[in-house]
């Protein structure tokens, strides 16, 4: 009676979110009804069949109507929807942009009012200043001062300006004279993009500079400013750290033997090197906040200690330290194994510690005593003498410190032991 | 009749016909018809409209069917449907219980204002 096609041509266009099934479901119902009202006109006989036809449509209503309805109805959610987030979309760029253009006349507006302002503020400065009493001309500067100036350059003297090194200059003393006075604290000037280190007019005399690179590496120099005449001074300062580099190490001129309670002990002290003529020093540590120790037992054996320097204060740097490392702290260093070290000389300090009694290196109790007046170490040890060797460790790898003991170091009496480790 | 008094029942009657079991479009407008003798003629273009209507509110729930060789929808009453129906003619009644006292000459008294 009514063809699918019919019907489906009068529904809307399929859409992307529309249920596969909806069209046939709607004109499969529609068929379904006007057959069954189809059939029953014809049962009841009232004229042929194109007259039940008719009758049939007159009283459905227009099928295509219907089915449309249907269709809308089923989408309606989906549609209305669709254009909610549709409006909401362009309200909100609507919104946005009215918001940029209302931000972008007040930030102009703003400007405005800006310039302005200053326009303002540099026409009331400059009546001012005509209204002001002309300034008093400036003291005249002492003929007996001169400028002192330092020149620096980074690698070479031709290199980039060494801009950002600090210097530190200080007046020293004449002869029978008292300086520095509280008053006289050392002058502290940055060098300028230029390379340039204005240090000021000075009195003539001489002055101690110091110069220290953004890490912490310096160097000293002495400046003699002499009356009636400018100084300046040129320096080289290295553009990086030294760079890292292997050592190894080998102990050598002592015998193993069988007891020991002897360790000599070493820390790494300052260390400085070599750089276009001066000497440059990185200070006591060469770590950074930490100290390094190096340990040798009477089985010759190495062993290497790490420790930070807030575990530790001044009034107790002295020896024996290593009571106050952990039995963790230590590694031991084979004969193979290496020390990483930036390449720079390096001072150790050797001390002989006599080990008096078994002591429990890493218990509490000796936490606790760090700062105070109980500490007992000298009741547990005795300590000889320092004696201080220097090693080099060059870029060019390999390095080997030889560590030469003599014989009389140790007493070689007891068994060998690092503290806490056997 | 008042199309504006049938609107408001229209869903009532359907949700009747369909309680008494599964049954189709074409059937609930001959069941209204037959059971009204003649005085309601559901329209085909109210009608389904108004069976989808009560499909979305999940009242009915509707399944398909293979017929003659060709599909039929089905609607049957849901539990909330039932209900629904409940609450509809109970409200129907009240509403043509009071129609009716006024129209068939009940207790006056019952009607004048209380002082």
């Amino acid at each position: 009676m009514l063809e699918t096609d019919e019907i489906t041509k009068s529904l809307p266009p399929p859409r992307d979110d529309e249920p596969a099934s909806l069209r046939q479901d709607i004109v499969d119902e529609i068929r379904d009804h006007m057959q069954c009202s189809l059939r029953r006109e014809l049962l009841v006989g009232r004229g042929d069949e194109t007259q039940a036809r008719q009758r049939v449509l007159d009283r459905f209503g227009n099928p295509h109507v219907v089915a449309r309805r249907l269709w809308f109805q089923a989408m309606w959610s989906k549609i209305m929807t669709q254009r909610l987030v549709i409006g909401s979309l362009v309200c909100s760029i609507v919104v946005s942009i009215t918001l940029v253009v209302i931000v972008g006349l007040l930030m102009g507006r703003m400007d405005q009012q800006q310039r302005d302002q200053q326009a303002f503020n540099i026409a009331l400065i400059e009546k001012m200043g005509s209204l002001m009493v002309p300034p008093v001309a400036a003291a005249p500067r002492d003929p007996n001062w001169n400028h002192l100036q330092i020149r620096m350059t980074g690698g070479t003297e031709s290199g980039p300006p060494a801009s950002g090194v600090q210097v530190l200059v200080s007046r020293q003393p004449r002869i029978g004279e008292d300086l520095p006075t509280p008053s006289e604290p050392p002058r502290s000037v940055i060098v300028d993009p230029s390379g340039l280190a204005d240090c000021g007019d000075v009195p003539p005399g001489n002055y101690r500079v110091m110069v220290v690179t953004a890490w912490g590496e310096r160097t000293n120099l002495n400046v003699t400013v002499k009356p009636g005449a400018d100084h300046l001074e040129r320096i080289i300062v290295p553009v990086k750290t030294p760079a890292p580099t292997k050592v190894s190490l080998q102990v050598e001129g002592i015998k193993p033997g069988p007891k020991s309670k002897h360790l000599l002990v070493a820390r790494f002290g300052s260390c400085d090197r070599d750089f276009a003529g001066r000497s440059w020093t990185t200070g006591g540590e060469i770590f950074g906040r930490s100290i390094v120790l190096l340990a040798i037992d009477t089985n010759r054996r190495a062993w290497l200690a790490e420790i930070p320097m807030e575990m530790l204060t001044d009034s107790l740097y002295a020896l024996p330290l290593p009571a106050l490392v952990a039995r963790a702290n230590w590694s031991p260093l084979d004969s193979t194994e290496q020390i990483s070290l930036p390449a720079n000389r390096y001072y150790l300090s050797f001390v002989r510690v006599a080990l008096n009694e078994d002591v429990s290196f890493d218990s509490p109790q000796w936490r606790s005593s760090i700062g105070s007046d109980t500490y007992d170490m000298p009741e547990k040890y005795n300590v000889g003498d320092w004696r201080w060797q220097s090693f080099t460790a060059n870029a060019a790898e390999p390095n080997l410190w030889k560590i030469i003991i003599p014989n009389e170091i140790f007493e070689i009496d007891a068994q060998p032991s690092i503290p806490g480790t056997n | 009749m008042d199309s504006r008094l049938l609107s408001g029942a229209v869903e009532m009657l359907m949700l009747e016909v369909i309680s008494h079991g599964p049954t189709y479009g074409y059937e609930i407008t001959q069941t209204v018809e037959s059971r009204s003798q003649g005085y309601f003629e559901l329209k085909e273009g109210s009608l389904y409209p108004a069976l989808h209507r009560l499909e979305e509110q999940k009242l009915v729930k509707s399944s398909w069917q293979e017929v003659d060789g060709r599909r039929r929808k089905y609607y049957e009453l849901t539990t909330a449907g039932r209900k629904a129906l409940a609450v509809k003619k109970t409200e129907w009644n009240a509403f043509a219980s009071g129609i009716q006292g006024v129209l068939g000459g009940g207790d006056s008294a019952s009607l004048m204002p209380v002082i």
